[in-house]
């Protein structure tokens, strides 16, 4: 018992250390690389960085075993999770004319966002339209007029 | 940090980095930092904001657009717009027959 809490509180202080670095490396050096100067200008890109995690243990007593021993079960569990993302913004541009911020357009991100809004517009204005297309002719269809027979 | 990490609480705020001389200007990078932390776990959201820079007397300051992050607003915020408009359009039109008859 003793030892499986050891180990829990060494899993523990591990972990707090990894996510302690993960957040730590998201810092202005992340965020802005370091100068790379080519013939004439030196180049300076730059991103965003963003980085998460949490992490939970516990522990919690059990049932008395079956056998009467007077022993009791205890349970141990936990689990970390964390992730990171950095994407390319900018590029600073430095020549001996000027300064000048070049973007960074992600064109498939972009894409992606087209066909989402492509695939949420569509549905809408077909209904849209067909809902209005419905008003203009009086004639009965098939399904309505042999309704009409029936009745 | 570990004791940050903690320690729960949140911080927005600017950041500056290293400055870099180079063709006798001084570039100092901004950025923009947003930090959450809570008990064993934590978020960190850096993005850039502008470069100053720095040419002798003059500072002036160039800001840092995110194009993407733009773009995708506006094909969103152009796509709502297309289909509030397309709704309110065939509702004036409904609204216009039932009058008439």
């Amino acid at each position: 018992m003793i030892d499986a809490e050891k180990g829990m509180q060494q899993t523990i202080s591990g972990t707090t250390e990894f996510m302690s670095k993960m957040i730590e490396a998201a810092n202005v050096s992340a965020v802005f690389g370091k100068p790379v100067e080519h013939r004439d200008c030196v180049v300076i890109p730059c991103g965003e960085v963003a980085v998460g995690g949490g992490m939970g243990f516990g522990n919690g007593p059990g049932e008395t075993s079956e056998q009467g021993k007077g022993l009791t079960l205890t349970g141990i569990g936990g689990g970390a999770g964390g992730g990171a993302n950095a994407r390319p913004i900018a590029v600073i541009v430095m020549t001996p004319e000027g300064v000048r911020v070049k973007p960074i357009m992600d064109l498939t991100k972009v894409l992606l966002a087209e066909f989402t809004m492509a695939a949420f517009m569509l549905p809408w204005l077909v209904r849209l339209f067909r809902a209005a297309g419905a008003g203009k002719g009086k004639e009965l269809s098939f399904g309505q007029l042999k309704r009409a027979i029936k009745r | 940090m570990q004791q940050q990490l903690s320690a729960p609480g949140w911080s927005i705020g600017k950041t500056r980095g290293e400055p870099f001389t180079a063709f006798g200007r001084q570039v100092v990078p901004i950025g923009y930092a947003i930090q959450a932390r809570w008990h064993g776990g934590g978020f960190t959201w850096h993005r850039p904001l502008a470069v100053e820079i720095r040419d002798g007397d003059n500072i002036r300051r160039l800001p840092i657009h995110d194009v993407t992050l733009e773009a995708i607003i506006s094909i969103f915020m152009m796509g709502s717009a297309i289909v509030i408009l397309a709704a309110s359009w065939k509702r004036w039109i409904h609204i216009k027959r039932r009058n008439k008859s």
